[in-house]
């Protein structure tokens, strides 16, 4: 880092505390956004497959990524709370 | 790869800027998104299917700006791809696969449609400044057009259906990169952004999700598509843009007062303009001396038309992408310092 590039953190705030700020930044930042999946209701068999793709339930909990319309009625119970969880509680 | 021609692409409506609040939102991005009824989404489609969702968006594209580019992929100049994304015509996510897979580009520059990123078709609307009822607009109106020529698929409680269910129900995001070194310069950044999430939205670096070295560019984005608070997404994305542009006001004004607080930020500026000009930067340092030349340019401590600083950190991003990826790192980095440099000394 050299002087130049730490000026504009000097301009606002020149205590310690205040050189702190941008990691603390930065966390607030980087934390992931909610992407409904998963949260597992527990009607739904991770082994259970959708008939149109073949994706696998457990596959959809890794990826966070349904494989195809036809998911959003194989997983139905699980579609319907994570999108809960994802569109909520702003 | 330097001697290469890379073809040319539109240039980006939102570089020129013409939206309002340009001192602290660099650019408005509506975005939707959308998948073929019946075909598989594209991380478990095959690349045959891939081919037909192409053909079959390239099609409606075709119906409705029969003038634009349409850049394939894979197989694309690696410079072009490095283009693409600086423009922000095409993501990350997208550029790095290669799977088959296109982006058209409207020839204005205010559009593009990604196809086969995460959904089959990502249509994006683009503008500088604060742009919101123009984004939102023009963006439904394209995605209404396509559906005319494509059947998308859709449930009616679920909405549009999309791979992530972070994207369902209207598949609309309406984000504002913003630009808040006073604030976040400050403790008061933490609350600033604290009340922005409350307010409904989502807030992140400039480069997306888990990207460092944002120079205090962040992005402010609606978090809900689905559900009755979609229904007020654009509201609440204009909301939260509006009131962290108004609290880095405060702060830039809090600044300034301070009894050497122009003089400091012109001799920031100062150093940050010496370094670009001279210095063998890394995007991370790019981006850190743009943040402070632009809060320059808009406090009136030096010159330079601000406008201008939306390319520069379209290109710090790239720069760092291809850090992180490998591609062409020496070429990229060498033109993309050379255009600013050209620009600074004009």
């Amino acid at each position: 880092m050299t002087a130049a590039l730490v000026c504009l953190d000097c301009l606002a705030n020149r205590t310690s505390d205040a050189m702190r700020m941008p990691a603390r930044f930065m966390a607030l930042l980087t934390m992931p956004t909610p992407t409904g999946l998963p949260t597992v209701p527990a009607t739904v068999d991770e082994a259970a497959s959708c008939p149109s793709c073949g994706v696998t339930f457990s596959q959809v909990l890794a990826s966070g990524l349904l494989g195809c319309a036809d998911c959003y009625v194989a997983f139905r119970d699980a579609v319907e709370a994570g999108l809960r969880n994802a569109h909520t509680g702003a | 790869m330097t001697g290469r021609r890379v073809p040319r692409i539109p240039t980006p409506s939102w570089y020129a800027g013409a939206g309002s609040d340009q001192d602290v939102v660099v650019s408005t991005r509506c975005r939707l998104a959308r998948n073929v009824d019946g075909m598989p989404f594209p991380c478990v489609a095959a690349d045959d299917d891939l081919i037909e969702v192409g053909r079959l968006c390239a099609q409606a594209v075709a119906s409705i700006e029969p003038h634009g580019l349409s850049v394939g992929r894979p197989a694309t100049e690696p410079g072009l791809l490095a283009d693409l994304v600086a423009a922000r015509y095409a993501s990350f996510r997208w550029a790095e696969s290669e799977r088959p897979g296109r982006v058209h580009i409207a020839p204005d520059g205010s559009w593009s449609a990604m196809v086969n990123e995460e959904d089959h078709l990502r249509v994006q609307v683009m503008f500088g400044g604060f742009e919101a009822e123009a984004a939102v607009g023009r963006c439904r109106a394209i995605a209404e057009s396509l559906a005319r020529q494509v059947a998308f698929a859709h449930h009616p409680d679920y909405g549009w259906l999309t791979a992530s269910l972070s994207n369902a129900g209207t598949g609309m995001r309406l984000g504002f990169l913003l630009h808040l070194p006073a604030l976040a310069s400050g403790p008061a950044l933490i609350e600033a952004v604290e009340a922005a999430r409350r307010m409904g939205c989502v807030v992140r670096g400039a480069f997306g999700e888990g990207t460092s070295g944002t120079g205090a560019f962040v992005q402010v984005s609606n978090r809900c598509t689905w559900g009755p608070e979609a229904h007020d997404a654009v509201g609440r994305a204009c909301g939260a843009g509006r009131y962290l542009v108004e609290r880095e006001r405060e702060a830039r004004h809090e600044l300034m007062g301070r009894r050497t607080g122009a003089s400091d930020i012109a001799d920031a500026s100062a150093g940050a303009r010496d370094r670009i000009l001279n210095a063998d930067l890394d995007a991370q340092e790019l981006i850190h001396c743009i943040s402070i030349l632009r809060l320059g340019m808009a406090v009136g401590a030096t010159k330079g038309g601000i406008v201008r600083t939306g390319e520069w950190i379209g290109a710090a991003g790239v720069m760092g992408w291809v850090e992180r990826t490998g591609r062409n790192r020496s070429y990229e980095r060498m033109r993309r310092l050379a255009a600013i440099r050209s620009e600074l000394r004009s």
